[in-house]
């Protein structure tokens, strides 16, 4: 009996754990185009891609390293200029000064934007610490979502092989696939309340076009 | 007396021996009771692993705390729920096998739930790892600490459970157990192979352990049982120590009566000693007069020599005296009536003479015969004096045998006072 309510016990605090862990982010509008009221610059030369983070967010390191591998693989010739939107409360620049921020300064030619409150965030409908959005030269969405499998989790993901594509072979991605990470906005919308996905779609939802 | 002190050691020997013989029966039925010969260990690595379980604990915590402390929501932040997951599944996961360890150690229940928490353990470190291969180490390491059981159900039970969480997280959750989204079953069983080449391996060694374990159980149950039954004869063993005790005792009286006649012995060599050496003495003094009267002797021979002298010259003046008395005996005759008288002188002068000359030869012999004994006196004194040399040079000898004796004696009286000192103690 006594071992019966323990096995219980410790399956439910796992499966509770393991569902916290492969919950994502709320899930938002996402802008399908460059947005016009943004104070970020887009290229006509190369594409754009954005990554929003929150410099605290512990889970946020995995898609650091993870968008640094992608990078690695691409030609540099037809490398999308990086942006980091990183969040940081009003006047408060030292939020900048993180281990995600100093990974994120290793990146070359990189961007590190100080997005006040969550402003450019909001913007571009991005509520989760780690959603990445590339936009082609035009300005079109080409892809919209997480890097990574479940909270913290490195290693290969959908969204990632959904990303590969889309930067090699100028994929666009017709849906969103799961950020797990903190809220970038300071009215962010709790996960509970959002609308979730719960399933880690794979790359055959991806369609190619020229 | 020694003789059966002997015969009484051996007597208690023989039926210690087939004491010892009949405690492998005893030991040999007692080998079926697992609890009995490996409670001890159960119980001792029951509590090892409630001190390794409570470090597991507070070490998910502590990991949890520093990887992710907290979540934010723009700039407000709360506990990640990693952190509260890690204090509910570190007292969850902990709390029955440290129970069970206080509570019940050595149990086969406590056994199997300590050996499902290390898996469990292990499963969670993995995932928190983000399937990263190097977490997998936990898994073995906890198998060869589960081994120190020396019992194959635990590192089966072990076995089964990472076995489930690797075939389900492999099928619906594969970057939580292999770093990656898409693991095929070739995976699952590359791991299953190790972990099962792990058992294999602790299998073989928890057998031959498990039968050292009883060889060593089996020998020190003989002792325990001899030791038993020694307590038993406490009474036949304080028998015999007394009788040892009176065996000493009867030595120790034999080496003082030996030291006392040592020393009585080694004075009275003293005194013998003593006397030769006056013996010696006496013949050297005796010696020394001898000579002076062999000397006293020869020196009497020369004077009955110079009487002999003497007398010869007596004996010629008597015969002179006689001849001088026949002269005067004619002159008498001649003179007639008028040399009468002298005539009669003369015949008594004559008969002097003659007696003088009789006298002096009985002096001669006289003198001769202590000429000759004395000859004697002097050989038989020298012959003395020769025995008395060789009796001196004896005793000399004698005197130093005595002396070697002396000191044998004095290191044996030592030695038996040593002996009765020891055997006193």
């Amino acid at each position: 009996m006594t071992i019966g309510a323990w096995a219980l016990c410790v399956t439910v605090i796992t499966s509770l754990t393991w569902s916290y862990d492969l919950t994502p982010g709320a899930k938002a509008a996402v802008v399908r185009s460059w947005p016009s009221e943004t104070s970020l610059q887009r290229s006509d030369d190369s594409a754009r891609l954005l990554c929003f983070l929150h410099p605290k967010c512990p889970c946020s390191v995995a898609t650091v390293s993870s968008l640094k591998k992608l990078l690695a693989e691409s030609d540099s010739a037809d490398r999308p200029s990086l942006t980091f939107v990183v969040y940081s409360p009003p006047g408060e620049s030292s939020w900048l000064e993180t281990t995600i921020c100093r990974k994120c300064r290793e990146f070359p030619d990189a961007t590190i934007y100080r997005d006040e409150d969550g402003r450019e965030a909001r913007r571009f409908g991005s509520t989760t610490s780690g959603h990445v959005l590339l936009f082609s030269r035009s300005g079109q969405r080409l892809f919209t979502g997480g890097l990574t499998a479940s909270r913290g989790h490195d290693g290969p993901s959908a969204g990632q092989e959904a990303l590969r594509l889309c930067l090699i072979a100028g994929a666009v991605a017709d849906r969103e696939y799961c950020v797990f990470g903190c809220s970038v906005t300071s009215s962010g919308i709790a996960p509970s309340n959002s609308v979730r996905t719960g399933q880690i779609q794979d790359s055959e939802d991806l369609r190619v076009f020229r | 007396m020694l003789a059966q002190f002997v015969e009484k050691s051996f007597v208690n020997s023989r039926e210690r021996l087939s004491i010892s013989n009949s405690g492998a029966g005893v030991a040999q039925r007692d080998s079926d009771s697992d609890r009995q010969i490996f409670g001890g260990i159960y119980s001792r690595v029951d509590r090892l692993f409630a001190v390794v379980m409570a470090f597991q604990g507070i070490a998910m915590v502590v990991l949890a705390l520093w990887l992710t402390p907290k979540s934010w929501s723009g700039s407000d932040a709360a506990i990640h729920n990693h952190v509260w997951a890690a204090v509910g599944l570190a007292i969850a996961i902990t709390t029955l096998p440290i129970g069970l360890a206080l509570a019940a150690p050595g149990t086969l229940k406590t056994r199997l739930v300590m050996a499902v928490s290390q898996a469990l353990v292990s499963g969670l470190l993995v995932h928190i790892a983000g399937g990263r291969i190097e977490m997998h180490f936990h898994i073995f390491v906890s198998l060869a600490f589960l081994a120190m059981y020396l019992d194959m159900k635990v590192i089966l039970a072990a076995t089964l459970v990472i076995a489930t969480d690797h075939v389900v997280r492999g099928i619906f959750w594969p970057a939580s157990i292999y770093g990656m989204n898409e693991a095929t079953i070739l995976r699952t069983v590359e791991h299953a192979l190790w972990v099962i080449f792990e058992d294999v391996i602790l299998g073989i060694s928890i057998f031959r352990m498990r039968a050292e374990r009883m060889q060593l159980m089996t020998a020190v149950h003989r002792i325990r049982e001899c030791v038993s039954q020694i307590t038993s004869d406490q009474s036949s063993s304080q028998d015999s120590a007394d009788f040892i005790d009176s065996g000493l005792q009867l030595i120790c009286d034999a080496m003082q009566r030996m030291q006392s006649t040592f020393v009585q012995v080694h004075g009275q060599s003293e005194v013998l000693g003593r006397t030769a050496e006056k013996v010696v003495k006496l013949i050297q003094e005796g010696t020394k007069n001898g000579d002076r009267s062999r000397s006293g002797i020869r020196a009497l021979r020369e004077s009955f020599e110079q009487i002999t002298k003497a007398v010869h010259d007596i004996n010629s003046v008597a015969e002179q005296t006689r001849l001088l008395s026949l002269n005067a005996t004619i002159e008498a005759a001649r003179a007639g009536e008028g040399g009468a008288g002298f005539g009669v002188v003369a015949r008594n002068v004559k008969e002097l003479a003659v007696k003088s000359g009789h006298s002096a030869d009985q002096i001669t012999r006289l003198a001769v015969e202590c000429s000759q004994q004395s000859q004697h006196t002097v050989d038989g004194l020298q012959q003395l004096l020769e025995q008395l040399d060789m009796i001196g040079d004896m005793i000399g000898s004698t005197d130093e045998v005595i002396q070697t004796i002396r000191t044998d004696l004095n290191d044996s009286a030592h030695e038996a006072q040593r002996m009765v000192s020891a055997f006193g103690s």
